[in-house]
């Protein structure tokens, strides 16, 4: 009897909509350099080769990570890990690179989600 | 000395709820640092009324923490029932002062709320409870929900279960009142980071550093979460007589290890 309100309840305080992101941003908005969405926690990276889509979120304990122009480093400002501005890990704790976030451009604008 | 202690400690606690219950009438979980802000320096009293919720949670959990260990050290049996509430009303209390500081909803409260769902995603069986926690449409909501719902009740429960014939008496909740009044002239409470902050550092609640330490030296997330559940394993085992003077060693040790890394 227990479970069956247990589990309903559980389900119900658990609900979560769709995870999807649904960010659209149009390219002439996105400078060259880092740019940071705080309302989705991922950084744009932009040069004139190419646009790189980052998490936000170190890969070690999920703290948002800062990024520092003078140095072209990101910074975890919990447990001190760093990465370049390729997303790439120089120092730990964290053991891998910054998450990837899969994008698409249509119509001149950046899709995410 | 351990009832005046006892006393005290419950004076303080009933400070700390009336004062968290006037705080509820200005603050918005859709915008926890801008309502902080409101209280501070926009609303008549709030900074008072803030500082009295602060310091008296703070006193609070430091004189609990001063009775747990005049308690544990006292020659008499310790009932069974009564000491499983109490050890379940400090982790309660623990919870409310971490839920408290992510409620701030400043730079270092997001960042200690996403460590707390890290540690708790990295973590097998209690991963399950992280939707209980995390809310993707604001991040404040449920911890709001718990401190100011839940884990009060849960924690009012316990120390009814625990304490029964003891009923707060007005001298204790005046002296009570005194060491906040005295605690908030003295200190100053930690300092809100603006959420855009660029900063190389934030900090975690103080009982929570010697655990942010042990993450940023690397330690498994899973060691991490299990070190800090063992005070309250060893505490549960104290009321068993033939356990007491182990369960007693292992928490010094664990103390020791724990101040080691805090500092």
């Amino acid at each position: 009897m227990a479970g069956g309100f247990i589990y309903p309840t559980y389900k119900f305080v658990t609900f979560k909509e769709s995870n999807n992101q649904n960010l659209s941003i149009p390219l002439k908005d996105i400078k060259e350099g880092i740019t940071f969405v705080r309302k989705s926690a991922l950084f744009i990276y932009k040069n004139d080769k190419k646009i790189d889509v980052y998490s936000a979120h170190c890969t070690h304990m999920g703290c948002i990570l800062n990024y520092f122009e003078d140095k072209e480093e990101f910074k975890c400002p919990c447990h001190k890990s760093r990465f370049d501005k390729n997303g790439n890990l120089l120092r730990g704790p964290a053991k891998r690179d910054l998450d990837r976030i899969i994008y698409k451009i249509k119509n001149k604008t950046l899709y995410i989600g | 000395m351990a009832k005046q202690i006892s006393l005290i400690t419950l004076g303080l606690f009933i400070i700390s709820l009336l004062s968290g219950l006037v705080l509820l009438f200005a603050y918005h979980p859709d915008s926890p640092y801008d309502s902080i802000q409101k209280i501070e320096y926009l609303i008549s009293y709030g900074k008072l009324f803030r500082e009295i919720h602060y310091f008296s949670s703070e006193a609070f959990f430091m004189l609990l923490l001063l009775h747990v260990t005049v308690e544990i050290n006292k020659k008499f049996k310790i009932k069974a029932a009564s000491w499983i509430y109490s050890v379940i009303g400090l982790f309660m209390v623990v919870a409310l002062l971490f839920s408290g500081f992510v409620l701030k909803g400043d730079l270092s409260a997001v960042q200690a709320g996403e460590v707390a769902f890290s540690l708790i995603k990295d973590t097998p069986f209690i991963n399950g409870a992280l939707p209980l926690i995390k809310d993707d449409t604001m991040f404040v909501w449920k911890f709001f929900i718990f401190h100011s719902i839940f884990l009060p009740i849960i924690l009012i429960y316990s120390i009814f279960r625990h304490i029964r014939y003891i009923t707060p008496k007005n001298e204790y909740l005046i002296f009570a009142l005194g060491i906040t009044l005295v605690c908030l002239t003295i200190f100053d409470m930690p300092e809100d980071l603006p959420i855009f902050a660029k900063t190389d550092t934030v900090t975690s609640p103080w009982f929570f550093l010697g655990a942010e330490n042990m993450l940023q030296k690397g330690f498994n997330p899973v060691f991490v979460n299990l070190f800090l559940a063992l005070p309250f394993l060893f505490l549960l085992l104290i009321y068993k007589k033939e356990a007491k003077k182990l369960s007693k060693i292992a928490l010094l040790i664990w103390l020791v290890i724990y101040v080691y890394f805090s500092i």
